[in-house]
């Protein structure tokens, strides 16, 4: 058995062994199973066919997702590029005797895995898509599948990106010319056809261009869409257009990184080492910056602050080296998906349960999360809730900004009331208050020797419970009592904003103990 | 002073220390030793105020969670604590406001001491892994502690940062400063402890004056009861 086999297939065999070997990995993957056979299950209502709505919005958001995916994955060629590998192959095949193709394709291979890893989360939602577009669950397997096909290609054109420009600025600039270039031309081809067609609602026109068959030349995403969508559709050509261009690309991308750059190792050897340094430094409890390559250090010195309220300085220096400005980019695409969510669906209150649902992912990211992980906010002498006011200050304006320019679109596009909107605006923002609260009386009541995964899933539990009452409230002001929509989605925010004031207190001591790292 | 009385510290079924007790006096440097996973990090963030436990921790008399006992201690941890996005001199800035102290110019000396003063102004995530550990001992410093705790203080650094480290390690003991040193360099503790105690399994397995000059040497008591030779 060649070394390269062997690694891989023992890796799978240790990996499924630790699952038994370890309970908490057990649990947590049968609670998962378990939650994917719930969806499916309470989800799985007979739908009408009238009802369900038009395939051609599924068609369109599929693109999207594959769009955004794509973009996003494969721009990292410009920073750090994207390794397949981990650092123990780079120290231990790079430097033996394998050849470079050979490993190439063993690093290709482990990444494919990790691809279809990562779209899991698709498989949970199911109830909706099926409600609303009677997708079946071999539907949402396909799409998990163009998912996996999107995200590893994009992978691939970052890891050739990266190849082709390190080191040269002007192969930086030649290439961002090239892929900023073409996504522009789509993006205005698609604005063209939008604004071209007939008068009429924003909605058909949308899908029209979203139709178009030159956006099947959308790289990547483009013809994964249509073979996705064909295989939902059992529209043999369109599969095999999709799968030819998928092995098409493979093949290009394949043949263009081991050609054109056969020394592929020092630029591996970056990317795995910021991955690797990035891994390293969550296991030891390490706040990990998403900073900026090249930062701009400006005016120097902190100037104010005195005790606590020096973390508050801090953060605002931080950020601004940072460019953590008020919105960063996933405020901006979850605001984005939240705005056609609602566009699609025309449903204001879906697009606030929409905004909430996403914004439980990525509460735990603000800076407050990543100062617990470092000792110095538990050693400073000042009482533990006025520091800890201090160092979720900054939550206040970032999550009132993110939720403005969440709902403020719907102004527009639905005709909502400002009242509504208003209290969208405040609903959300108690709802992000409610999760950080949730967040930190989670790191209040479990140690350090808690699974990171188990820990995520009461995370997600207990935010979602957390909405219950506020979100009950507000259903019985709004349907049982007929009070208007503005003010029940208000008094579900002053509810939320009352039950997160009432977390913060309960967990107003996580500033004495850091059982939660390993600090 | 620093008094640790009868400290057990469990994560679920593990005994991470089990009923350790010792206390280092004023100008007293006491070191912690003891072969990998013997409980030298668990029991030093438990004094530093990070980790629960059961039993006593005294700074000065204070207990170790009140903001008394917190203005008195100087941690350094095992993995240097820097923040990215300050500089070097902000660090330091940041330490002596969060300890509402003015800067008498210690700031700048320790800099200078540990040749960081040219790199005042670099971000933390600029520095390389010794450069960030001697920031992290500048911070642990600043505030002018009296209980100075260092878990591997010299792992990283340079020969001119550790022959720093040992003339600040003297100062310390000159001042009446209370120290205690977690490592697994024997040797280059040696010259200048006081009290040195040795932990294996959670527990200490023996403890040592530095007065006692007839019994072996601290480094040969070490590997006969950690390599399980003989008793101490």
């Amino acid at each position: 058995m060649s070394a390269l086999l062997y690694l891989v297939t023992h890796k799978l065999k240790n990996r499924v062994r630790e699952i038994f070997h370890r309970p908490s990995e057990l649990v947590l993957l049968l609670i998962g199973a378990a939650l994917v056979v719930f969806v499916v299950f309470t989800g799985n209502l007979d739908v009408d066919p009238g009802a369900v709505r038009p395939r051609a919005e599924l068609s369109a958001i599929i693109f999207a997702l594959y769009a955004l995916v794509f973009v996003l994955t494969a721009k990292n060629g410009f920073v750090n590029g994207a390794s397949m590998f981990s650092m123990a192959d780079v120290n231990l095949l790079f430097t033996g005797p394998n050849k470079e193709k050979t490993l190439l394709s063993y690093g290709l291979f482990s990444q494919m895995g990790r691809s279809l890893m990562l779209g899991l989360f698709i498989l949970y939602q199911y109830s909706w898509v099926h409600r609303a577009y009677g997708v079946t669950l071999t539907d949402l397997v396909i799409l998990l599948v163009g998912y996996g096909m999107t995200a590893f290609l994009g992978q691939m054109l970052a890891m050739l990106l990266y190849s082709f420009t390190s080191g040269s600025d002007s192969r930086v600039r030649l290439a961002k010319g090239v892929f900023y270039g073409v996504i522009g031309a789509f993006v205005l081809y698609f604005a063209f056809l939008v604004l071209r067609a007939p008068e009429g609602e924003l909605l058909p026109k949308v899908l029209a261009a979203a139709a178009s068959p030159v956006l099947h030349f959308f790289p990547v995403a483009g013809f994964v869409r249509l073979g996705t969508v064909g295989a939902m559709e059992l529209h043999a050509s369109h599969i095999a257009i999709g799968l030819g261009c998928f092995a098409g690309c493979l093949i290009l991308y394949y043949i263009l990184i081991s050609v054109l750059d056969m020394d592929f190792y020092e630029d591996v050897l970056k990317a795995t080492e910021v991955s690797f340094s990035a891994i390293t430094a969550r296991k030891e409890g390490k706040a990990q910056e998403q900073a900026p390559r090249n930062v701009k250090v400006g005016k120097t010195g902190l100037g104010k602050g005195f005790g606590a309220s020096v973390i508050a300085q801090k953060h605002r220096v931080e950020n601004r080296r940072g460019k953590v400005l008020l919105l960063d980019l996933t405020s901006v695409v979850m605001a984005v998906v939240t705005v056609a969510f609602a566009f699609f669906t025309k449903q204001p209150v879906g697009a606030l349960v929409m905004s909430m649902y996403l914004m439980i992912m990525t509460i735990g990211t603000g800076r407050w999360a990543k100062e617990l992980l470092l000792p110095y906010v538990y050693l400073i002498p000042e009482p533990p809730f006025r520091k800890l006011l201090y160092m979720l200050r900054e939550q206040l304006p970032a999550l009132l900004m993110q939720s403005a320019v969440t709902f403020i679109p719907l102004y527009f596009l639905l005709h909502c009331d400002p009242l509504t909107v208003a209290a969208f605006i405040l609903a959300r923002t108690s709802a992000g208050w409610l999760f950080i609260g949730v967040d930190l009386l989670l790191h209040r009541w479990f140690g350090a020797g808690s699974n990171k995964a188990l820990l995520l899933m009461f995370y997600f539990l207990f935010c979602s419970l957390s909405c219950v009452p506020g979100a009950a409230f507000a259903v019985v002001l709004f349907q049982i009592l007929f009070i208007p929509l503005s003010v029940s989605v208000l008094a579900m925010a002053a509810l939320n904003l009352l039950l997160a004031l009432l977390l913060l207190f309960l967990s107003r001591n996580v500033l004495s103990a850091s059982e939660s790292n390993n600090q | 002073m620093l008094q640790v009385n009868h400290v057990t510290k469990k994560y679920g079924k593990l005994t991470a220390n089990r009923d350790v007790s010792f206390q280092i006096g004023d100008g007293e440097i006491a070191v912690l030793l003891g072969p990998n996973g013997a409980g030298k990090s668990t029991i030093i963030k438990c004094i530093a105020g990070l980790l629960r436990f059961e039993g006593e921790i005294l700074l000065d008399g204070f207990v170790n969670k009140t903001l008394d006992a917190k203005k008195r201690l100087g941690y350094v941890p095992e993995m240097p604590a820097i923040y990215d996005m300050l500089t070097v001199g902000e660090h330091l800035e940041f330490m002596l406001r969060a300890y509402k102290m003015e800067d008498d110019g210690t700031a700048d000396r320790l800099l200078e001491r540990f040749e960081l003063l040219d790199k005042k102004n670099k971000l933390g995530k600029e520095l390389s892994k010794g450069m960030q550990q001697k920031l992290s001992l500048c911070c642990a410093l600043v505030h002018r502690p009296s209980v100075i705790i260092f878990d591997e203080p010299m792992v990283g650094l340079d020969p001119h940062a550790i022959k720093q480290l040992k003339e600040v390690f003297l100062e310390l003991r000159q001042s009446g400063a209370s120290v205690l040193i977690s490592t697994h360099m024997i040797d280059s503790v040696e010259a200048y402890w006081d009290k040195a105690y040795i932990m294996k399994d959670g527990a200490f397995v023996a403890e040592r004056s530095a007065s006692d000059t007839t019994e072996a040497s601290l480094e040969d008591l070490f590997f006969a009861l950690t390599e399980g030779g003989a008793d101490a």
